[in-house]
C-alpha cells in the first residue's frame, strides 16, 4: 500500500498503534475513578512545561513530563484533602496549567512549535521520540497489567480495597506517575487538547460493550487501535490532521454504539 | 473477647468536637447496631474503627480484636459493606464474580489471577446470600438489594472475624431490606462473625440486633434492645426524635414532666446494663 511507503507513515502507525494500546487502559481506571477530566488538566498542564521547555532550552516532552507529574501529584493531594470534591482538584490545576502555558507562551520564540503541541504531529516525530513512545508505552501496559487487579479494586472501593491488603497509597502514587507520563508523551504526538478524548471515548464506548471488566479494558484497546488506524487512514487520503481526525472518528463511533444500543432496546 | 473496644475515645474536627469521651465495646460474636441522628458522629465513628483517621494518644483507644488500633495490621481479618452502592455501582463494568474475587486479594496475591480455588471461594460466597446465578451478571444491571447481597458476598469471601456495615440498606425497598437482615441474622448466628452495623433503620433493630449503641451530641449510650417495654427515651430514640440530654446537663430534670423522670429511670438502668456489658 502506497501509505506504508513512507517512513514517516509506518512511524505514525507504530507510534500510534502503541499509544492507542496504552491511553485506554488509563482511561479505564480514570473514568470508573470518576476523574475523567483529569486528562484534560494534565494536558494543559503539559502545555506549561513545554512552553518551559523550550524557554529553556530543553526537551519539552521532558518539561511536558515534569509539569504532569507535578500537576497530578498536586491533583492527588487535593483530592486527598477534599474526597467528596475530588473533581474540584482537576478544575484548579487545570486552570493553573492553562494560566502557566499561558504566559509562558509569550516568552517562546518558535511559536510554531508550541503550536504542535496543541494537536499533536503523529506524522512528523523523530526517531528519538519514536523510542521514547515505545519505551513508556510498554513500560506503561506492563505497569497496567501488574497493577491489573489492585487498580480494578481501588476503582470498585478505595476503602475496601485498603482493609483487603491493597498499597493503596503506592498504587495511586503509581498510576499518578503512569497518567502523568503517558499524557507528555501522547501530547507531543496526537496532541495536548486531544489526548484526552483517547483516554475517555474508547473507555465509554467499551462500558456500552462490555460484559466484565476485562472484557471492557480489551473492548477499550481494541476499539482505540481502530480509531487510530481508521483515523490516520483517513487523514492520509483525505488530506486531513491526523489527532484531530481520530478524535472526531471516536465520538462518531461512540454515537453509533449508544444508538444502535438504542434501537434494540439495550440501552438503561 | 471484645472484637471492638473503646474508651474515652474523643475526636474533633477543628474545633468542633464529634466525638466526646466515648466507651464502648462489642464482644465477639455478636450482632451490634450503631445508630444516631444525622450528625451524631458514627461515620467518624466508623472512619476511626477503619483506621482512616490519626489518631493521636490524647484521643482516647480504640482496640481491635484486642490489640492497639495504632500497631493493628489484620485488616485482611475485617470486611466492610459500603453504603447503598447503588448509584456508585450503576453502570460499573463488573461482573458480581470480578466484584467478590477482589476481595481475595491478599490470599490471591500480587501479579496473580483468581485460579480455581479462588474462584470456589466466590462460588460458596454467591452461594451463601443467594445470589450464585447472578456470577456473570454486571453489577450495574441489578437491584439495589441485588447489589447490597453482592457487596456483602465480597465481604464474606474472605471469612472476616469482623464485620462493618455502614448504612447498607439506604435506598433500598422494605422487601429487600427484611431479606438482607434477615441474612445478617443468620450469618451471624450460623458463623459466629461478629458485626457491627451503622444503621438508620431504627424500626427493626429490636427484634435482629444483640446490642444497640447509640450515638449521641458524641456520647455512647448502650440500649438493651431485648427491653420488652420500651421507655419512653429509648422509643423517642427509635422513632428518630433526639434523645434527650444527658444527666448531667440537667436539662431533663428542670422539666417537672414525669415522662422526663421515667427517662431517667429508663437511663440510669441503660447505662447499668452497658457496664455490665463492659
Amino acid at each position: 500500500m502506497e501509505i506504508f511507503e513512507y517512513a514517516f507513515m509506518q512511524r505514525a502507525f507504530l507510534v500510534g498503534i502503541l499509544l492507542a494500546m496504552t491511553i485506554p487502559c488509563i482511561g479505564i481506571v480514570v473514568v470508573l475513578r470518576r476523574l475523567s477530566m483529569i486528562g484534560d488538566a494534565l494536558s494543559h498542564a503539559s502545555l506549561a512545561g513545554v512552553a518551559l521547555g523550550l524557554i529553556l532550552g530543553i526537551n519539552p516532552v521532558a518539561g511536558a513530563a515534569a509539569a504532569c507529574i507535578l500537576a497530578s501529584l498536586g491533583i492527588e493531594a487535593i483530592r486527598r484533602k477534599l474526597p467528596r470534591y475530588s473533581e474540584m482538584s482537576i478544575a484548579i490545576m487545570m486552570s493553573a496549567g492553562v494560566g502557566l502555558a499561558g504566559v509562558l507562551s509569550g516568552f517562546v520564540k518558535s511559536s510554531a512549535n508550541f503550536n504542535s503541541f496543541l494537536f499533536g504531529s503523529i506524522v512528523a516525530i523523530s526517531d528519538l521520540e519514536m523510542y521514547l513512545v515505545a519505551g513508556v508505552s510498554l513500560a506503561v501496559l506492563l505497569m497496567f497489567l501488574l497493577l491489573y487487579k489492585e487498580l480494578f479494586f481501588i476503582a470498585l472501593d478505595e476503602r475496601s480495597a485498603r482493609l483487603a491488603g491493597v498499597p493503596v497509597g503506592a498504587v495511586n502514587f503509581i498510576f499518578t506517575i503512569m497518567t502523568a507520563i503517558t499524557v507528555a508523551v501522547a501530547a507531543r504526538t496526537v496532541g495536548a487538547l486531544i489526548v484526552s478524548s483517547m483516554m475517555v471515548i474508547p473507555a465509554a464506548c467499551a462500558m456500552q460493550l462490555g460484559k466484565n471488566y476485562r472484557q471492557t479494558v480489551l473492548y477499550a484497546v481494541l476499539l482505540d487501535v481502530i480509531f487510530m488506524v481508521i483515523g490516520l487512514f483517513a487523514a492520509y487520503y483525505l488530506d486531513l490532521k491526523p489527532g484531530g481526525t481520530i478524535v472526531l472518528i471516536s465520538v462518531i463511533l461512540l454515537v453509533v454504539i449508544l444508538a444502535v444500543k438504542k434501537l434494540l432496546g439495550l440501552s438503561d | 473477647m471484645d472484637m471492638i473496644s473503646i474508651d474515652g475515645l474523643h475526636f474533633s474536627y477543628g474545633n468542633t468536637q464529634v466525638l466526646e469521651n466515648v466507651t464502648c465495646n462489642i464482644e465477639q460474636g455478636r450482632f451490634a447496631a450503631l445508630i444516631g441522628d444525622n450528625g451524631a458522629g458514627k461515620s467518624t465513628l466508623m472512619r476511626l474503627i477503619l483506621g482512616e483517621l490519626p489518631l493521636g494518644r490524647e484521643h482516647g483507644e480504640i482496640r481491635l480484636m484486642e490489640e492497639d488500633i495504632r500497631s493493628f495490621r489484620r485488616w485482611n481479618q475485617i470486611s466492610y459493606v459500603p453504603q447503598n452502592g447503588t448509584a456508585g455501582y450503576r453502570n460499573f463494568p463488573a461482573s458480581c464474580e470480578e466484584i467478590v474475587a477482589a476481595n481475595l486479594y491478599s490470599r490471591i496475591g500480587r501479579f496473580r489471577l483468581p485460579g480455581k480455588k479462588e474462584k470456589e471461594a466466590v462460588h460458596r460466597a454467591l452461594c451463601e446470600v443467594g445470589m450464585e446465578d447472578f456470577k456473570h451478571r454486571l453489577i450495574g444491571n441489578l437491584s439495589g438489594g441485588q447489589q447490597q447481597r453482592i457487596l456483602l458476598a465480597r465481604a464474606l469471601v474472605n471469612e472476616p472475624r469482623l464485620l462493618l456495615l455502614d448504612e447498607p440498606t439506604s435506598g433500598i425497598d422494605e422487601k429487600s431490606t427484611a431479606e438482607f437482615y434477615r441474612l445478617l441474622t443468620s450469618l451471624n448466628k450460623k458463623t459466629g462473625m461478629t458485626i457491627l452495623m451503622v444503621t438508620h433503620d431504627r424500626r427493626r433493630l429490636a427484634d435482629m440486633v444483640d446490642d444497640i449503641w447509640l450515638l449521641d451530641d458524641g456520647v455512647a449510650r448502650y440500649v438493651s434492645p431485648k427491653k420488652k417495654r420500651i421507655a419512653p427515651a429509648d422509643h423517642k430514640a427509635f422513632t428518630g426524635n433526639r434523645f434527650p440530654r444527658h444527666p448531667a446537663s440537667g436539662a431533663d430534670q428542670k422539666s417537672g414532666d414525669p415522662s422526663a423522670e421515667a427517662t431517667q429511670k429508663a437511663r440510669s438502668g441503660k447505662e447499668e446494663t452497658a457496664h455490665g456489658n463492659l
